[in-house]
């Protein structure tokens, strides 16, 4: 079974309104896909659609990965299997703790990894060494592990902590939805050296962004520009630089034809 | 009946004045304590039981309350260890050093007591209510049912009706309600056991202290009645934990509570309650603030089939600070409802109030906050949030603040959200690969977290825990 994630013809709708209308992309492990175009235009979508939010509606098409449908599975059941989305308004959960939330999950993603037998739940001096090291990978700050769960967290840190749950759970598809916002330029470095050192032929990556910077310290092998809910133009990482100097305007005027279809 | 320990024979069941003659008596109680309770007793038959048109009382009908077959004491435990009789979730208390004295009520009476030597030597005194009218006699008489819990105020009633023209409820007066007159007129008549806690002046107590309350009696109605004295510039932190077994039989619990804070004393008092199902129970609850207090009080319901609670938080001082805080998680066919009174007597203080509950099932919560600032109340702040999460289609909540501003220079807020868990903060943790059961877990808990983290014994802190996931069921180890 090829270890990539496969969108086909994907339409989407949000509370009745198409959103996403009719997106073709390959993502295979080891690469890395900069999905980039206008506010509005319907990246969130696709990561909240591939995350399985409930209320995202997906209309047609079909979503495979690892050759499987993850339509039917929810959300845990997609994260379980490797698909992780760090998302672009972290979500504050008050009352639990960063290092509590993330044992839970790391214990519930390797109970799944182990199915066939193996499943080890992780003792809580391992996962502490391992939650340790990766906040000091990303500058975090010890203390964060006894703070509830982005609450009270500034932009730049609920970003930093996304990365930390990332590095901590190890996932296969790794969908970043601006990670890059909000970060100071340092911070940016930091977390994108972390992304990087997560990368290998294990990981796909689908990096959101806005911004071409992002895009020096985490070379995408292909870029995508979505515009009203579908890919107007795909390349490679000379698309970003066009971008930034022309905007998106021009894009509005290719026909058709020339339209890139993903991969 | 547990094996550890014995008693001596039944009593009969039913209310009246030969029964409590006869507790009287078997107490060897002095000829005041004795003529209070007839005196209670003589209000309590006065008092009609509260009718389902009471604005108290309707959100509680009481027709399925049988007081004919309880029995309203049980002799005291005259042999065995009562530590060891404690059901598995108490027994921590049994060998716990991070608390600086623990009481056990077991039944109608106290059975167990200790409190470390240096308290002593101060001059704290902890012990059963039984002691201390034996003991104590002056400062028992002095407040016991004087100032804080009276059944000879009714502070509910109020001359404004509480039916508008409009036919609804309008706030702002409850009319002519029995309040929590009937139960705590019942309460005065037979109160047995119970919490005595007395700090002098200046003394500081940095332990927290503990009582316990289980009964396993059939049919047993428990009195436990909680006094709680510091005087000037006195420091406590009191932990009460009720509980009891579970039987076929209904049972009753009338308790009440008196906090009385002199000037410039602090208390944190905790009262966590955890009967069994089968529990009907009722309680009235007082703090008395004087000048420069401090109070924290916080209740966890978790327990019985139906509470009803009445607290009031009476600030007769200036410069006093209470904060009130509450917890409840229903489950089942369980009904809770509860009344807070913010009482600005005086100005110059705060209150600020939260109350968190969880209902499941076809469980029910009802809060009434009222917040009564008086005309002199000016530099009165008062604040007043209760939020409740949903987590089953056929619970209910009724959350209804009520506001009577007196005062013009005063800030008051109040807020409450009833609703089910926030599906954006659910899909955030299972997209970490978290099912839904234990995400929706992890939420309630978050939720309840920080009042917990109050509880200054973590022995407690371990039993509320376990006893939230319990609740919350699809609970699996994640260790
Ligand atoms: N939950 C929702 N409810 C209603 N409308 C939604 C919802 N989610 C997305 N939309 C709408 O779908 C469209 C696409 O939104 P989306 O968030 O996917 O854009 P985006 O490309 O991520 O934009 P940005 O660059 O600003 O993050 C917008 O018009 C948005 O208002
Ligand atoms: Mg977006």
């Amino acid at each position: 079974m090829a270890d990539e994630l496969s969108i086909r013809n994907l339409h989407v709708q949000v509370e009745g309104k198409e959103i996403l209308k009719g997106l073709d992309l390959i993502v295979r492990h080891g690469e890395v896909h900069a999905i980039m175009g206008p506010n509005g235009s319907g990246k969130s979508t696709l990561a909240n659609t591939l995350a399985g939010h409930p209320k995202y509606v997906v209309t047609d098409g079909e979503i495979l990965y690892k050759g499987e449908s993850v339509l039917a599975w929810k959300p845990d059941e997609r994260a379980r299997r490797g698909i992780f989305l760090a998302f672009q308004y972290p979500m504050a959960i008050p009352g639990v703790t960063v290092a509590n939330f993330l044992r839970t999950a790391l214990n519930a993603r390797r109970k799944a990894v182990g199915s066939n037998g193996a499943a080890k739940a992780v003792s809580i001096p391992e996962f502490r060494k391992l939650m340790l090291q990766r906040m000091e990978m990303l500058k975090l700050d010890p203390t964060f592990a006894a703070r509830y769960l982005n609450d009270g967290f500034s932009g730049g840190e609920k970003k930093r902590v996304e990365i930390l749950q990332m590095a901590v759970l190890n996932p296969e598809m790794a969908i970043l939805d601006e990670t890059d916002s909000g970060l100071d330029i340092d911070a940016l470095r930091i977390v994108s050296e972390g992304v990087n050192a997560l990368r290998g032929p294990q990981l796909g990556v689908l990096l959101i962004t806005h911004y071409q910077r992002i895009l020096n310290y985490i070379k995408p092998d292909f870029v995508h520009v979505l515009v009203n809910g579908k890919f107007a133009i795909s390349g490679g990482p000379e698309l970003a630089l066009q971008l930034e100097e022309k905007g998106y305007d021009w894009l509005k005027e290719i026909s058709p034809e020339e339209m890139g279809t993903g991969k | 009946m547990v094996d550890q320990v014995v008693s001596s024979k039944q009593v009969q069941a039913g209310f009246s004045r030969n029964a409590i003659e006869l507790l009287s008596q078997s107490k060897q109680e002095p000829e005041w304590v004795r003529a209070r309770r007839l005196e209670a007793w003589h209000l309590y038959e006065e008092t009609p039981m509260p009718p389902p048109t009471d604005e108290l009382w309707r959100r509680t009908p009481l027709q399925d309350l049988n007081l004919a077959s309880v029995v309203p004491y049980a002799p005291p435990l005259i042999g065995g260890d009562i530590l060891r009789a404690l059901p598995p979730k108490l027994a921590h208390a049994a060998n716990n050093t991070s608390a600086g004295g623990l009481l056990v009520q077991y039944n109608s009476s106290g059975a167990y007591e200790r409190l470390a030597d240096e308290l002593k030597q101060r001059g704290v005194i902890f012990c059963d209510l039984d002691s201390a009218i034996r003991d104590h006699p002056a400062l028992v008489r002095e407040y016991l049912m004087t100032r804080a819990v009276t059944f000879t105020e009714n502070r509910y009633s109020s001359a404004k009706p509480a039916i508008g023209k409009t036919g609804k409820h309008e706030g702002g007066g409850y009319g002519d309600t029995i309040g929590d007159l009937k139960f705590t007129t019942l309460h005065g008549a037979f109160f047995s056991g119970g919490t005595f806690l007395y700090v002098p002046r200046g003394v500081v107590v940095d332990l927290p202290l503990q009582s316990l309350t289980y009964f396993d009696e059939p049919n047993l109605a428990v009195f436990a009645h909680s006094l709680i004295i510091l005087e000037e510039g006195a420091s406590v932190k009191l932990i009460e934990e009720y509980a009891s077994k579970e039987t076929e039989a209904q049972r009753f619990s009338s308790g009440a509570v008196e906090l009385i804070l002199k000037p410039g004393s602090s208390l944190q008092y905790f009262h966590l309650q955890d009967f069994a199902r089968n529990v009907w129970h009722f309680t009235s609850q007082t703090a008395l603030l004087e000048r420069d207090t401090s109070l924290t009080w916080l209740t966890g319901t978790l327990g019985s089939q139906m509470t009803k609670a009445f607290l009031d938080c009476k600030m007769i001082g200036t410069g006093t600070n209470a904060s009130l805080l509450g917890f409840f998680f229903g489950d089942g066919q369980q009904h809770f409802d509860q009344h807070t009174f913010q009482n600005h007597i005086v100005g110059h203080s705060t209150s600020d109030l939260l109350y968190k509950g969880a209902l499941k099932d076809k469980a029910y919560s009802a809060f009434r906050g009222l917040i009564r600032v008086n005309p002199e109340a000016q530099r009165s702040d008062a604040y007043q949030a209760n939020r409740n999460v949903l987590l089953s289609q056929h619970s209910h909540a009724d959350s209804i603040p009520e506001l009577e501003i007196e005062a013009n220079d005063v800030r008051c807020t109040h807020g409450a959200t009833v609703g089910p868990i926030d599906p954006d903060q659910l899909f955030y943790l299972m997209a970490r690969g978290i099912d839904q059961g234990e995400a929706e877990r992890l939420i309630v808990e978050g939720f309840f977290d920080p009042l917990m983290q109050k509880v200054p014994l973590e022995p407690v802190r371990d039993e509320l825990a376990s006893a939230i996931r319990a609740k919350m069921g699809s609970w699996k180890s994640s260790l």
